[in-house]
């Protein structure tokens, strides 16, 4: 079983068309470079504690992001035949990690 | 708040069984560097996982200021700012050409005079698509939009406030995002608008619209159809990617044959 975080586009950035930040939320500007993309995501991996998992940054140009209409965010669960086993709503009403989790359970225990 | 991830922080956390505190949080996350390389892009914690060194900026303003405000007087101007005038643009709400507190104080609205215009475009967009939907076949007249605009103007009096659309989504039948709350609004973020009464689309707006979208000026548009997400039983999409702190790209389509791979997408905010 391999998972990966995929680092995309800022949901809230504070110079985003809907910005949050302060209040306990992190503060930061979307990223204008690949570079600055990975230091986020970086800093995403590390203080969410996310790192038990490998991560991959989306380039600018959002094309996994647009592939997988993942933005906000979103779950998905691909078989050992390439094809998609779950396909989670976006996020934030449609991301339940449950799901996947039930998910990777059912698939896992079928093979 | 909690941040995009937090859910899954802690799903990740109960499932791995090795829970950390925010205190066990390695702190220095700013990627270390060396004096060659550039300045860390600043990403600064309000929340719990902040550390004691770091920078405290409570709000949006501060910590644009922080970053910005070379001569300190409180205020960013465009010059100070140096990136994309669009970006400064949408921050500076009343439109004085400079940041200041007042721009990012609560209540403000969120947009400014100019951003109005092109909101009104967008739930003119929004009309347009809400009248596709409740339309059978697959192209839109300005007479079909009307009846729609009609629709939505609960009082009748030749101009939709966003309380209305936002009342309307509601009696249409039309699904909101799937799993939200009873009641969801989807327009939270216009409350300054509604309570001001001030945010309104009229017949003429819609019009334009509608002229402005009617390429080959024939009196039909087909709108556009919103791109799709790959569904269950279908090819992943393939791609490759690198990890944040280099190293080898990953190709999706290598772990075909070999194990199942869990996509989680996100960011930090």
């Amino acid at each position: 079983m391999q998972f990966y975080v995929v680092y995309i586009r800022e949901a809230h950035a504070v110079d985003s068309p809907a910005p949050m930040g302060g209040d306990g939320a992190p503060l930061v500007e979307d990223p204008r470079s690949l570079h600055e993309r990975q230091e986020v995501a970086q800093v995403c991996m590390t203080r969410l504690a996310l790192e038990p998992m490998p991560a991959l940054v989306d380039e600018l140009d959002d094309a996994v992001n647009q592939a997988y209409q993942a933005w906000p965010d979103r779950l998905y669960l691909i078989g050992t035949d390439g094809r998609l086993v779950y396909a989670g709503e976006p996020g934030p009403f449609g991301f339940k990690p449950k799901q996947l989790e039930d998910a990777i359970a059912a698939y896992l225990s079928e093979r | 708040m909690r941040s995009r991830f937090g859910w899954l922080a802690l799903w990740i956390t109960l499932a791995a069984g090795c829970r950390t505190t925010p205190d066990e949080t390695p702190s220095g996350t700013q990627v270390a560097t060396d004096s060659n390389e550039p300045a860390p892009f600043p990403v600064w914690e309000t929340g719990k996982n902040r550390s004691a060194d770091e920078p405290t900026p409570e709000s949006r303003f501060e910590f644009l200021t922080r970053l910005y405000d070379a001569d300190e007087d409180g205020r960013v101007t465009a010059e100070e700012y140096g990136r994309e005038p669009e970006t400064f643009a949408r921050m500076d709400r009343d439109e004085d050409g400079v940041l200041t507190a007042e721009d990012f104080a609560e209540g403000q609205p969120l947009l400014s005079p100019s951003q109005r215009n092109e909101r009104r475009r967008r739930l003119a967009a929004e009309l347009f698509a809400k009248s596709f939907q409740q339309d059978d076949d697959l192209e839109l007249g300005l007479e079909e939009v009307e009846a729609s605009f009609r629709d939505y103007d609960a009082d009748g009096d030749g101009a939709i406030v966003v309380r209305e659309f936002a009342r309307h989504f509601a009696t249409l039948n039309i699904e909101p995002p799937r799993g939200a709350p009873p009641g969801f609004n989807p327009f939270p973020l216009f409350r300054a608008e509604i309570a001001r009464g001030d945010d309104q689309l009229t017949m003429e707006n819609v019009r334009a619209y509608f002229v402005s979208q009617d390429k080959d000026g024939d009196g039909r548009l087909v709108p556009a159809r919103r791109a799709e997400a790959p569904k269950v039983g279908e090819l992943a999409p393939d791609f490759t990617l690198s990890p944040p702190k280099g190293g080898d790209p990953v190709t999706l389509s290598s772990f075909r044959g070999d194990r199942p791979v869990a996509l989680i997408f996100g960011s930090y905010t």
